[in-house]
């Protein structure tokens, strides 16, 4: 028994120098947060080593930690979705600020705003994708979720509303309000 | 502007609807119109799509392994390792 788990470790630890960056990498990625990634790749090494005797020595190792890991991840995503049933600070501010682009009656308060669309060859230049990666980044949390799931993973809208806890309509309006706000970011980081 | 009680703030939303739960025949007649008739949702528009643009660039970029820099985190292996070491049979 002893003699198994000294074993067991040595081919983990095998696993954690050949795979750790790799992994670290891919949850680093698909999280955007350097302290979930380190703790997930952890969790998923550890995860790893107690069902090692389950590891099919045939397969890689390498597709095996990263199923683990990717297991994680969307773990990761259900629950923080779950936590945030109250909007944050962040959230109420950004409704504040999407809404307030409107008027009363739904009109554009400032319909003379600048036309950054019609630039041509926006998406090549490097210093707007670098300012819209940053305004992505500065989404309150669960509008980020949400746009970046109707993209990054090829799911159906009715599953990320599911994951998301909440309506379709929500989830629009979500995405809608992202938008927006990707918009007053743009709009004051952007000057050509 | 509101056209056909079509505010610019529902038609933008509208826009989003659409590309994920199609609009219904009327809906669809509606924006369309708001749409031509109205600047700055058409700017909405374009503006919306080039972030979808974006997103779906990124999607084929970055959506498998090979494409994504490996950063190394030796602080992090180090660290795993030690756990490991730990772990009591």
């Amino acid at each position: 028994m002893k003699e198994k788990i000294k074993n067991n470790k040595k081919v983990v630890t095998e696993w954690v120098n050949l795979y750790s960056d790799k992994l670290y990498s891919w949850a680093l990625h698909k999280t955007s947060n350097k302290e979930v990634a380190e703790d997930l790749v952890q969790e998923t090494f550890l995860a790893a080593f107690k069902s090692v005797n389950n590891f099919n020595n045939d397969s890689q190792p390498g597709t095996w930690l990263f199923s683990i890991l990717n297991n994680k991840i969307i773990d990761y995503y259900r629950k923080s979705a779950k936590s945030i049933e109250k909007p944050k600070e962040n959230e109420l501010l950004s409704e504040k600020a999407t809404d307030s682009l409107f008027n009363a009656k739904g009109q554009w308060e400032n319909a003379h705003s600048s036309n950054w669309q019609d630039e041509e060859h926006l998406l090549d230049n490097k210093e707007f994708t670098i300012i819209l990666s940053l305004c992505i980044g500065k989404l309150p949390h669960n509008w980020r979720i949400a746009i970046e799931s109707k993209y990054q993973k090829d799911k159906k809208a009715s599953e990320i509303c599911k994951e998301l806890n909440i309506t379709s309509s929500n989830y629009w309006q979500m995405i809608h309000r992202a938008k927006l706000q990707l918009k007053i970011c743009i709009e004051k980081n952007w000057n050509n | 502007m509101s056209l056909l009680n079509l505010s610019c703030k529902k038609a933008t939303e509208m826009v989003e609807q659409d590309k994920i739960i199609s609009l219904s025949f009327v809906d669809k007649m509606k924006l369309k119109i708001h749409l031509s008739i109205c600047k700055a949702c058409k700017k909405y528009e374009k503006q919306s799509q080039l972030i979808d643009d974006f997103f779906n660039i990124n999607k084929k970029k970055y959506s498998s392994l090979t494409n994504i820099n490996i950063e190394e985190n030796p602080e992090l292996k180090k660290y795993i390792l030690k756990r490991l070491e730990e772990i009591q049979p």
